[in-house]
């Protein structure tokens, strides 16, 4: 009893010194208050210093000239190294510090919030990929306003990645060096086989509906024996379902919208497990990555211009000989994932920044060439519409022509900063049902809502 | 200076000096954030530059209505009693069987060793682990399973809230109970010799050596254990996170109570709100250390 | 949970069964037969993951996803050759050993300084402080880690390896755990003896206390060194200098964002484990 009372009486100081702190700390925050005022500094300064309109303009400075040091973080170690590479090949004299911060349980994304919020050690360059790119475009002091110096270059990129770069008062914070327009990859011989041809406009065409992609679930899974489902997980249709929504999760005033798509999709998904045209596996599960290099398995996957080479080509060795796989009109435009980059607001060294920014999302030559070294899909629709200069080994097709037809149609202003938790509590909601732990698409939608609505204590849920 | 009534208190200042390093960083890395979180649950902050706005107690009277928060607090008790109750009593047997010197076990040191492998891997990797184990589709036990005709079907393990619980206590218990085995050794031998011998020329047989010399030499490792696992068992995180897929799949019935704060805090960006779940746990937690010190006082007491 | 709780019953109720059996029949005993089917039973538990971790550093990426191997395979080279383009895993090595040495040499030192000071020593407010000593242990890194990181960027610290260490001297566990074994182990009249002999109490503590509480010392640094080895969430935020990351931070790159490389993540993890294995070894004696 006398331990207890002691314990009580540790509660009852840290209880008492958090109030002084609170005192102190609510002080010590206001020094840090007239941000606002500094927030506004980077546009001010871009449009005062015409230097920077000169940098975008490829042939009226010298390159080699430029000298300088900049720092540059990104979550993904096989990207990170090429883009300072690349850049490199065009400024030999710019030195680019490159920290590569794995985002393993969004920790890369709350290093840098952390970075942000202190106000120092924060990179002058960062990326961010399409799950969390909303947050530090709408985040306060992150990402420095590019409307003024890239007002000459965003006419040459696909429209949606503007879009998603674009915060929602309409400053541009954010741009991409690539567009990630959806297709749908599937496997040929397979095909060929169970379904009776592998030509990509009639495959395209048994999807073209969520009724077909059934029908057709259901001829592949008769004619296999059930060995071969039409999805590897219900997953892959989400995604594509996810991207060709025509409402982000939250509306303009702040409610929960649950788009269309996704209530279609809850039933679609339904169907494709009761009836197994699904494998039941988990996207990038080992046992997902494996029924990619099966012949046998799945048939098909959602594939986004990346993932030619980082879905199939690194998963199915055999792929890049050719004749294994090839990719079709999805049932209706999407995109999926993509990685933006943008200017710390706070960098003393915005031009240069810039100067790195540019080369890699706004230079049309160094583009192209990126996406041919890359197996990338530029985001420059002057580069797109000349075509790729030779076919894609892994599916047989000139990628860039390809894909350039849907790539108008993708609706960039359906991500919201709330997308990475309210996905989470979709799929979750979404296992359950398909397991059958939830009875009712109904019930699934009111366990969904509240779901959102607990974690998210600035959302309207209705 | 006051006076001193007794011998030892002339040298009580060198206790002061002694723990002053100690006390000055703990003060600097761990009172001084501890306290920042308790005056950030006060608060509404998306931890962003612009400065946290004072709300009072909002948060806590939110907290008081979460039925989230009382799930998760239900969860964390249930994984935790079904895990420490296995791991001690498997940890104090096994101690007092490898510590015996009258009972010849061969390859003493062997087990010892190999019962504490698994706690020197990182708590992820041993996560990441159970889970690809625990696949529903491609998972090893399902395999093995289905091979050996136990289950026609390969068993949605994750997606079952009493086998999702059932597989993080298990993995918490594979991972601890050599840990604590360990501690309970160091006790053992704290104990001095002489009172084994003693023992055991006096006849006494080992449940009686075990009950009436082992158990009370151990208290100081007993109170250390059961304050450690209190204190680890109702904080736990990498596991449950790592097999609920970071969200306490399947619907919060796997979601613990420092997931559900640190989903508040650095995927919902709600720091305020998320320093109240701390707060909160604190509460619990301090009131399960009392309990423990309490029930050993008595407990001890009595032997 | 009935799983585990069944099967930690069933052990609980063999260990006790043993017990008897044991004492009462001689040195071969079918109670010291099951005693050792069992002893050997956990250890195989125990043991299986990391056998399974090890064979898997042997086979390639694709062989790992879609096969079950029990036997080891011949790829562990070209796991290793790939492994080492990716991340710098040596350099980790040489960063996560200067750490983790310095957290436990300073968590060793002042901790037993400190629970010296809480053993031996009478003062005011002595029981108030240690139990700020066992509050200090309910923080969890997670939420502390908004706190810590405002305190370590106000004093410069950042992508400092010195703020993986410092905060060391402060570990309360070690604190709690020596405490109550220098009040076991430690008599007075020892202390009483010394003081005679006109050593001082700084003098006491180097020369007569430290060595005498070694054993308890040597297990909590087995814990710190492992602790601080495997610690992940507080040096990826306190690092951002890639020649400064850890062996943890090295096997969370090796994964990749898209790319299922698992031959290179278990050459990784097969890698990273070796030295506390080793230290282990070289301490539980």
């Amino acid at each position: 009893m006398k331990r207890f009372k002691k314990l009580l009486a540790v509660v009852a100081c840290v209880s008492m010194m958090s109030t002084m702190f609170a005192a102190c700390g609510s002080s010590g925050d206001s020094t840090n208050s007239p941000a606002p005022d500094t927030s506004a500094s980077p546009s001010a300064e871009a449009s005062v210093a015409p230097s920077a309109d000169a940098s975008v303009a490829p042939s009226a400075v010298d390159k080699t000239a430029v000298k300088g040091e900049i720092s540059f973080w990104h979550f993904n170690k096989d990207e990170g190294p090429n883009i300072v590479k690349a850049f490199n090949a065009a400024y030999p004299n710019v030195k680019v510090n490159l920290s590569i911060v794995p985002d393993k349980d969004q920790q890369y994304q709350n290093k840098i919030t952390s970075a942000i919020r202190a106000g120092s050690g924060v990179p002058d360059v960062f990326s961010a990929e399409s799950a969390f790119v909303k947050r530090f475009v709408e985040m306060p002091d992150a990402f420095a306003d590019l409307t003024a110096k890239a007002k000459d270059v965003v006419g040459n990129m696909v429209p949606y990645t503007v879009a998603v770069g674009t915060d929602k008062n309409g400053v541009l914070r954010a741009l991409s060096h690539q567009a990630a327009a959806g297709a749908i990859a599937y496997k040929k011989a397979a095909a060929k086989q169970y379904l009776g041809t592998d030509d990509p406009a009639q495959i395209a065409d048994m999807l073209s509906s969520q009724d077909k992609m059934i029908a057709t679930a259901k001829t592949l899974k008769e004619k296999s024996g059930g060995k071969v489902a039409l999805f590897p997980t219900f997953e892959e249709p989400q995604k594509m379902y996810l991207g060709g929504r025509s409402q982000g999760w939250v509306s303009a005033d702040n409610k929960l919208t649950i788009d269309q798509k996704m209530l279609d999709f809850i039933d679609f998904a339904k169907t494709l497990r009761d009836n197994k045209y699904e494998a039941a596996l988990d996207q990038w599960s080992p046992g997902w990555s494996s029924a990619i290099a099966a012949d046998d398995k799945a048939l098909v996957w959602a594939c986004p211009t990346w993932g030619i080479p980082w879905i199939v080509g690194s998963n199915d060795k055999k792929a890049a000989d050719g004749g294994r796989w090839a990719i079709a009109k999805p049932p209706f435009a999407y995109f999926w994932g993509g990685t933006w980059f943008g200017i710390y607001s706070k960098s003393d060294k915005q031009d240069l920044a810039w100067d790195f920014l540019s080369q890699f999302t706004a230079d049309k030559d160094a583009m192209k060439k990126w996406a041919i070294d890359n197996q990338d899909f530029p985001n420059n629709l002057a580069a797109i519409a000349e075509g790729s200069p030779e076919d894609s080994k892994i599916v047989g097709t000139n990628v860039f022509k390809f894909y350039e037809p849907f790539i108008k149609d993708i609706n960039g202003s359906i991500l919201t900063k709330y997308d990475d938790t309210i996905e989470n509590a979709f799929v979750d909601c979404m296992r359950s049902y398909l397991a059958g732990k939830i009875k009712t698409k109904d019930e699934m939608i009111k366990t969904f809502k509240d779901k959102v609505k607990t974690n998210l204590k600035d959302i309207t849920v209705e | 200076m006051l006076n001193k009534l007794r011998a030892g208190d002339k040298y009580g200042q060198y206790g002061y000096i002694f723990i002053a390093p100690f006390f000055l960083v703990l003060a600097i890395f761990t009172i001084f954030p501890m306290c920042y979180s308790l005056y950030l649950s006060l608060t509404s902050w998306d931890g962003s530059t612009v400065a946290p706005k004072i709300v009072g107690f909002a948060n806590y009277v939110d907290l008081l209505k979460d039925d989230t928060f009382r799930q998760a607090v239900a969860n964390t008790l249930i994984i935790w009693l079904s895990n420490v109750a296995p791991q001690m009593i498997c940890a104090i047997g096994l101690a007092a069987i490898l510590t015996d010197k009258y009972t010849e076990i061969k390859g003493k040191g062997f087990f010892r060793a190999i019962y504490y492998l698994p706690n020197l891997v990182t708590m992820a990797s041993v996560g990441l682990l159970f889970y690809y184990i625990l696949d529903w589709q491609s998972g090893s036990l399902n395999f093995l399973l289905v091979k050996i005709h136990v289950f026609k079907e390969p068993f949605n393990w994750l997606q079952d809230p009493t086998a999702t619980r059932g597989a993080i206590s298990f993995t918490l218990w594979w991972m601890w109970f050599g840990y604590s085995m360990i501690i309970f050794m160091a006790g053992i031998k704290a104990i001095p010799e002489d009172l084994f011998e003693a023992a055991h020329v006096d006849g006494a047989n080992r449940m009686q050596t075990f009950l009436n010399i082992t158990i009370p030499g151990i208290k100081g490792s007993i109170m250390y254990n059961c304050v450690t696992s209190v204190i680890g068992g109702l904080t736990m995180f990498d596991i449950p996170y790592v097999l609920t897929n970071g969200v306490g799949s399947p619907l919060d019935k796997g979601l613990t109570i420092v997931n559900y704060m640190y989903n508040m805090t650095f995927k919902n960006y709600n720091f305020g709100y998320g320093a109240t779940i701390y707060a909160g746990m604190f509460v619990i937690v301090l009131i399960f250390v009392a309990i423990a010190f309490k029930m050993l006082d008595k407990n001890l007491a009595t032997n | 949970m009935s799983y585990s709780a069944n099967y930690s019953g069933a052990t609980a109720k063999n260990l006790n069964g043993n017990f008897n059996t044991v004492k009462k029949k001689g040195s071969f005993s079918i109670g010291k037969g099951i005693l050792y089917i069992f002893l050997s039973l956990l250890a195989v538990v125990c043991a299986l993951p990391f056998y399974f971790m090890i064979i898997n550093s042997t086979h390639s990426s694709a062989d790992i996803a879609q096969k079950f191997l029990l036997l080891p395979g011949l790829d562990f080279l070209d796991n290793y050759n790939r492994m080492i383009k990716l991340v710098p895993i040596w350099t980790g090595f040489f960063n996560s050993l200067v750490i983790a040495t310095c957290a436990t040499v300073l968590s060793g030192y002042f901790g037993a300084l400190t629970s010296f000071g809480f053993a031996k020593y009478k003062f005011k407010g002595k029981e108030f402080l240690f139990a700020i000593v066992l509050a200090s242990l309910i923080v969890p890194q997670q939420i502390a880690l908004v706190g810590f990181y405002k305190v370590v960027s106000s004093i410069h610290l950042m992508n400092n390896r010195a703020a993986l260490v410092i905060p060391a001297i402060a570990s309360a566990s070690v604190v709690f755990f020596v405490r109550y074994y220098i009040q076991s182990a430690v008599s007075d009249s020892v202390m009483e003896s010394a003081r005679m002999d006109g050593c001082g109490e700084f003098r006491i503590f180097n020369s007569i206390i430290l060595p005498m509480i070694v054993p308890s010392l040597a297990t909590m640094s087995i814990f710190t060194f492992i602790g601080s080895w495997n610690s992940y969430l507080l040096p990826l935020f306190i690092l951002s200098d890639q020649n400064k990351y850890t062996v943890p931070l090295m096997t969370a790159l090796s994964k990749g964002v898209y790319q299922n490389d698992y031959g290179a993540v278990y050459a990784c993890i097969a890698i990273s484990m070796m030295p506390i294995i080793v230290v282990f070894s070289f301490c539980s004696k």
